[in-house]
């Protein structure tokens, strides 16, 4: 308890704000702007997230497309304030439009405070990849389940578990009855997926963040998984957030993308447009470097060249200048793109659609006012 | 062993034979698990991993092997390794000069000098390298065990490197030192070391990121034309085996359920099993995804130690009928090359991906 009245969480400045102040669009749930989550490492400081911007619309799904090391899954994990020390959040808004029209910043809660823990499970909840990393292998799903549910809302054991087992039979599990009383390891991958999807579900939760929930099964099962997703969606006008590195799941279940490299978001925009008109050099190579069914005969795949630098390795300028075709001598390698609006909820960040110009003189007029 | 050839082996004889564009095949292959139960170990059934496997590797061609998780792709690919033992069945290799031996009867001393001709490329490039030895270590250690000389090693190694895209000079480095898609590299070199005939990848390129996966493709490929080389890709991607293969063969709960050239078995599938499998595929095209037609799968993979009785597919299959639940198919032979297990192949009017440009 001495340590923690020592470090300082959260950071300073009231975290519920006004929303006129907010100055939050009213089509979005989310709005993260310029977010930095950091790690500090006895090696030096790790930028995971270094400056993410975008907004999760109300009753749509956005995919966040990456690589591994591009910071999709901390981004995720900030969303909740759940990034483990030596991380931290080291600047940035996340600004959540509560149940009650209440908006906060996430960023600015104590990750330990029960601000933060009366949003987890209730506003914002969270699907993760490994069924069997986040479901307890003691505990039947019955029990997990009814623990989230009391833990929100104030229920008797048998409302709860009635509550359970309605859970289990929205997410399509065989015999919920009867399944309600299974443990984790009598489930098949898929079924333990659907088990979780029903416990992040119970609270009703106005946002699910999905990190690459889908990524452990087989393709047959995760076509069901995201049928279901979809589903539930509709129904009860929940926005979700769908991490993954498969464009093709992308393109299956999200209305927006932000595609993601090195901690920055380098593209956003609808679906159809983000595959069909693809403006950043990453995306387009990206799109192109995947086999797709139906492509017949033979023929070579258009690689990227190299690969994702690490993150406490990151490269002057833009962070893809070393792998990118259109590589700008001179420009690229020095002057970071910032994240250029170029259309309705269409942003890129590329130095190819700024004005090099502007930006070359702004940097230069920076560092002379440093000296 | 016999020293008959192929040519001049007489059908009814016990002598094995293969065409001669062959290079492997399975005969009636089975690999079953004994299941032990109680205090006293009792037997108490099998899992029947792989389980009556027919099919042949032609000299030169990628033969993609799919199927979800459990449906005996891995284990056919280790036991034509010879990591497993086969509980039953051939495994026929015709040799360079066409003499034709039982890989499945073979003991660990006979087995050496085919060790060198059957290679494997692992999936995980993390825990298929030994991380106490230096790169040129774990490339030439099977060459030192096929008793190269020392000198030549070396020599060979850094040969090896270059082909894969590696720098010679680390040759004295150790695996920590090098990404995913770097020690997948290494995983190819070393597989490539003896100069094999045929290559068993084991979902090689399905550990990697999006960006390193097609490097790698496109690697496996250029060293598969350089030295006439024969894969056996065992994958999960459906895109990637379509984008490798020439052949694809389709396993369902350790059966092979069909066989056919790549634009047949795409373009047009056989069987059910198939079918669903082609349409659970998530298409990069969000135009596409609002064209799905097929119904998806629904239900449980069945279980190998207890399946289900007739055709093991049909509780989940949308044209099932009273014939599919009591007779169990058998692969046949089709127009054109193609296998199928199905009693209703030639009725069924099933939905391929349409070819795109």
């Amino acid at each position: 308890m001495l340590l923690r009245k020592k470090i300082q969480y959260g950071r300073p400045g009231s975290a519920i704000l006004d929303a006129d102040a907010a100055g939050m669009r009213p089509e979005n749930l989310v709005e993260v702007r310029n977010l930095q989550t950091h790690f500090f490492t006895d090696r030096g400081i790790v930028k995971a997230v270094d400056g993410v911007s975008f907004a999760v619309p109300k009753g749509k799904t956005i995919g966040i497309v990456g690589e591994s090391g591009s910071g999709k899954s901390i981004t995720a994990r900030s969303l909740m304030s759940l990034i483990d020390p030596p991380g931290r959040i080291v600047s940035g808004e996340i600004l959540l439009e509560r149940q009650d029209g209440q908006i906060v910043d996430i960023a600015r809660l104590d990750p330990f405070g029960s601000e933060i823990r009366a949003i987890r499970g209730a506003d914002i909840a969270l699907i993760f990849q490994e069924p069997m990393a986040a479901l307890s292998p003691v505990h039947t799903i019955g029990n997990q389940i009814i623990e989230m549910i009391q833990i929100h809302e104030d229920l008797d054991d048998k409302a709860a578990r009635d509550k359970a087992i309605d859970m289990l039979r929205r997410v399509d599990m065989p015999k919920a009855e009867q399944r309600i009383d299974a443990y984790t390891f009598e489930l098949s991958g898929g079924m333990r997926q659907r088990a979780m999807i029903a416990m992040a579900l119970a609270c009703r939760p106005r946002l699910v963040i999905a990190d690459e929930p889908t990524t452990a099964l087989d393709v047959t099962t995760q076509a069901t998984i995201l049928d279901l997703l979809r589903e539930l969606q509709s129904r009860d006008e929940m926005s979700v957030m769908f991490i993954t590195h498969d464009l093709g799941v992308v393109a299956e279940i999200a209305d927006e993308v932000a595609v993601m490299y090195l901690g920055r978001v380098v593209e956003r925009g609808p679906v159809d447009d983000i595959f069909e008109q693809p403006m950043h050099p990453y995306t387009r190579a990206l799109i192109r470097s995947i086999p797709k069914l139906g492509v017949r005969g033979r023929h070579r795949l258009e690689a990227i060249s190299g690969m994702v630098p690490h993150p406490s390795n990151r490269p002057q300028g833009c962070p893809f200048h070393d792998r990118c075709p259109e590589f700008m001598p001179g420009v690229c390698d020095r002057i970071v793109p910032p994240l250029e609006k170029i259309g309705e909820r269409r942003d890129v960040s590329c130095l190819l659609h700024s004005d090099v110009e502007a930006l070359k003189a702004a940097s230069e007029q920076e560092t002379t006012s440093d000296e | 062993m016999s020293e008959t050839t192929p040519q001049t082996a007489m059908a009814g004889t016990t002598e094995p034979t293969l065409d001669t564009d062959e290079l492997l095949r399975l005969e009636s292959l089975c690999v079953h698990f004994p299941i032990y139960k109680g205090l006293l170990r009792r037997h108490a059934g099998d899992v029947r991993a792989v389980d009556d496997v027919h099919l042949s590797v032609k000299k030169g061609e990628v033969l993609g092997l799919v199927g979800e998780s459990g449906c005996g792709k891995t284990t056919t690919g280790r036991s034509i390794v010879r990591i497993l033992k086969p509980t039953s069945g051939k495994i026929l290799y015709q040799e360079e000069h066409g003499k034709v031996v039982d890989l499945a009867q073979l003991n660990d001393r006979q087995l050496f000098k085919y060790r060198a001709d059957i290679r494997m490329v692992f999936q995980d490039p993390f825990s298929s390298l030994n991380p106490r030895l230096t790169v040129g270590d774990i490339i030439g250690e099977v060459l030192e065990i096929q008793g190269w000389r020392k000198s030549d090693i070396n020599d060979r190694v850094r040969y090896l490197l270059e082909k894969v895209g590696l720098r010679p000079e680390y040759v004295g480095r150790f695996p920590h030192a090098f990404s995913g898609g770097e020690r997948q590299r290494i995983g190819i070199a070393r597989s490539l070391a003896t100069n094999p005939r045929l290559v068993v990848a084991d979902e090689s390129v399905s550990a990697l990121d999006v960006s390193i996966q097609a490097q790698t493709i496109n690697l496996l490929q250029d060293l598969q034309e350089e030295f006439g080389l024969t894969y056996l890709f065992v994958a999960h991607d459906l895109s990637v085996v379509e984008h490798i293969s020439d052949r694809v063969a389709v396993m369902y709960v350790g059966k092979i359920v069909e066989v056919a050239d790549k634009d047949s078995l795409f373009g047009s599938p056989k069987h059910p099993y198939t079918e669903a499998l082609l349409h659970s595929v998530p298409k990069p095209d969000p135009k596409r995804r609002r064209l799905g037609t097929v119904p998806k799968l629904k239900g449980e993979v069945a279980d190998p130690a207890n399946p289900p009785r007739g055709c093991y597919f049909h509780p989940r299959c949308p044209y099932a009928q009273d014939k599919c639940r009591v007779e169990r198919p058998a692969l046949r032979a089709l127009p054109g090359g193609r296998q199928v297990a199905c009693h209703f192949a030639e009725e069924l009017d099933l939905e391929g991906i349409p070819a795109v440009e």
